[in-house]
């Protein structure tokens, strides 16, 4: 679905004057593989490049070398640009910076309206995504009306009523409280029941376990990749890359270096409930 | 809650003025303010009276929400009418107390005026309680449409409007939080002269304006991830659409000028004359 090979990045920094006074490496031969109908994770500590690689993901950004390939078409390629912003659609960090409409449905619409899909077509997508958000008892409403979780559902209806392959989601629980977080993951998991690819970028470990793949990223490198069993194994790399490995994980260490024997590929809460009630 | 407001003042009911085409109620406020001021003459104000009672009785809003509007502009009214009541000449005298006189014309004048503000406010609110913004953002955007053939950039006004729209409820919180911020840290907003009082304003517009910017780059990142181009090849969600009820308001109206406009010529009853 979207390819990345030795993708380079860079950025000018700028003085107070304005003049252009040096150059910052934001992401360094980056490859990645985002697979159709796959959940992807990217984590990594603030600073780290990876919302740049989000944005490289549906052309925001343009790779300075390298190539982005989104559902088989170049980013650089100028012609295919509204198709790759159809395909990858982009869910960002503040809800309240995303929502354009003033009402609820006429901001799901607001997509659709710019694609050119003609009227009726709009309504039957618009009012799909909001029942798939379960957003139809607030369609009338102002979205300051809202909360945390339910605007960052509106924002994924919102893409959704795009009809894209791939969502990618830039922190989308960062601002949210634990509620909030919860409904979102649970929209994701909605998402890829129904055959889409999400590439999650968070710096929530919980949220990364539930993933097919994870990348770690540092200093503009992927640093790390595997599946969540192969990355949580090895706790002191994730730590030395400034995250905090989930809470399971590090409870399985702990009893492990206590002399209970733990399979060390237990990452959620109720795998280690059930391992811990066999023994 | 300071989210909860509502922008411009929108009142909620199920009514024909309130379903009728935005377009049709921003030329219909238009001719209706227009015609209060072509011609002076009793039967012109007895006929906007009546229209005007009809309008509001049809449209379910309450009548002080459609008075309310009049209290921004109660001083205003006052002073033009005592400054007109007593500066214009012309006519005989009908009143003198010492040096100040008001003549036959100072009150026609006085009275005419004030019944065209008071008209002209309750008019356009009656447009404004009756439309949603958006509708009206539309509106504005479908009338001012020709112009883009002069280049003004309609669609882009159009949609600054409505952002605008969406972000005065979020910019008025944010506000609230970084005054909250500041009296936290003990800036003084309440005390001393108005340029003390001016100068403690910066330090909230400040964070104001760089949060208000932050916001309109991410915003803009949103729109582009969404494919927003502007308005070419664009389709509309809620196209404006004239129905038969519009037409019926448009020959309505079009009725009312001309009755307002010859019963101004032709029966030019005056004030005085009673």
């Amino acid at each position: 679905m979207i390819h990345a090979k030795s993708l380079i990045y860079d950025y000018e920094t700028f003085d107070s004057e304005g003049n252009a006074d040096g150059v910052v490496r934001a992401l360094d031969d980056i490859s990645v593989d985002i697979n159709r109908g796959s959940f992807v994770a990217i984590l990594g500590r603030n600073g780290s490049g990876k919302s740049t690689l989000a944005k490289q993901m549906n052309a925001l950004l343009l790779p300075t070398s390298g190539t982005v390939w989104v559902d088989g078409k170049d980013t650089r390629d100028e012609s295919e640009l509204w198709n790759i912003r159809q395909s990858a659609g982009m869910v960002f960090q503040n809800p309240d910076n995303q929502i354009v409409g003033t009402v609820v449905e006429e901001d799901v619409g607001f997509g659709p309206e710019n694609m050119g899909i003609p009227t009726e077509e709009i309504w039957v997508r618009v009012n799909k995504c909001l029942k798939r958000m379960g957003l139809e008892p607030f369609r009338y409403d102002s979205p300051n009306t809202l909360s945390g979780g339910q605007k960052q559902r509106l924002s994924i209806a919102g893409i959704l009523a795009m009809e894209p392959k791939c969502i990618i989601m830039d922190e989308p629980t960062a601002m949210l409280d634990p509620g909030g977080r919860r409904e979102v993951m649970k929209a994701i998991k909605d998402l890829l029941a129904e055959n889409l690819s999400v590439v999650l970028i968070t710096h929530y470990m919980e949220e990364a376990v539930e993933a097919d793949y994870i990348y770690v990223m540092d200093q503009g490198h992927v640093v790390m990749a595997g599946t969540p069993v192969e990355i949580f194994s090895d706790i002191d790399m994730i730590r030395r890359y400034g995250l905090e490995p989930p809470q399971v994980v590090q409870v399985v260490d702990l009893l492990n270096s206590k002399g209970i024997k733990l399979d060390r590929s237990i990452l959620t809460t109720e795998e280690l409930i059930k391992a811990l009630c066999q023994r | 809650m300071i989210r909860d407001i509502t922008i411009g003042q929108y009142y909620k009911a199920k009514s024909v003025i309130h379903k009728l085409d935005p377009r049709l109620k921003l030329v219909c406020t238009l001719l209706f303010l227009i015609s209060l001021f072509l011609t002076r003459s009793v039967m012109t104000y007895l006929l906007a009276t009546l229209w005007l009672i009809i309008v509001i009785k049809t449209s379910k809003v309450p009548f002080r929400f459609v008075i309310r509007g009049l209290k921004a502009i109660v001083i205003l009214l006052l002073v033009t009418a005592l400054l007109n009541l007593f500066m214009l000449k012309g006519g005989d005298v009908i009143v003198r107390i010492g040096k100040l006189t008001i003549t036959e014309s100072g009150l026609a004048t006085t009275i005419y005026l004030a019944i065209r503000l008071i008209y002209l406010i309750i008019g356009s609110s009656l447009m404004t309680l009756t439309t949603t913004p958006t509708a009206l953002t539309d509106g504005i955007e479908a009338l001012l449409g020709p112009l883009k053939r002069i280049h003004v950039p309609v669609h882009e006004i159009a949609m600054m409007m409505s952002i605008a729209l969406r972000f005065i409820p979020i910019l008025l919180e944010e506000t609230d939080k970084i005054m909250k911020a500041q009296l936290a840290r003990g800036a003084d907003f309440e005390n001393g002269n108005i340029f003390h009082r001016v100068k403690g304003m910066v330090p909230i517009l400040v964070p104001l304006f760089v949060s208000a910017f932050r916001r309109a780059n991410d915003l803009a990142l949103a729109m582009e991830a969404r494919c927003y181009h502007g308005g070419d090849g664009r389709t509309r969600m809620k196209p404006l659409h004239y129905q038969k009820r519009d037409y019926i308001a448009y020959a309505v109206m079009g009725l009312y000028m001309v009755l307002s406009f010859c019963g101004g010529r032709w029966l030019p009853l005056h004030f005085w004359v009673f």
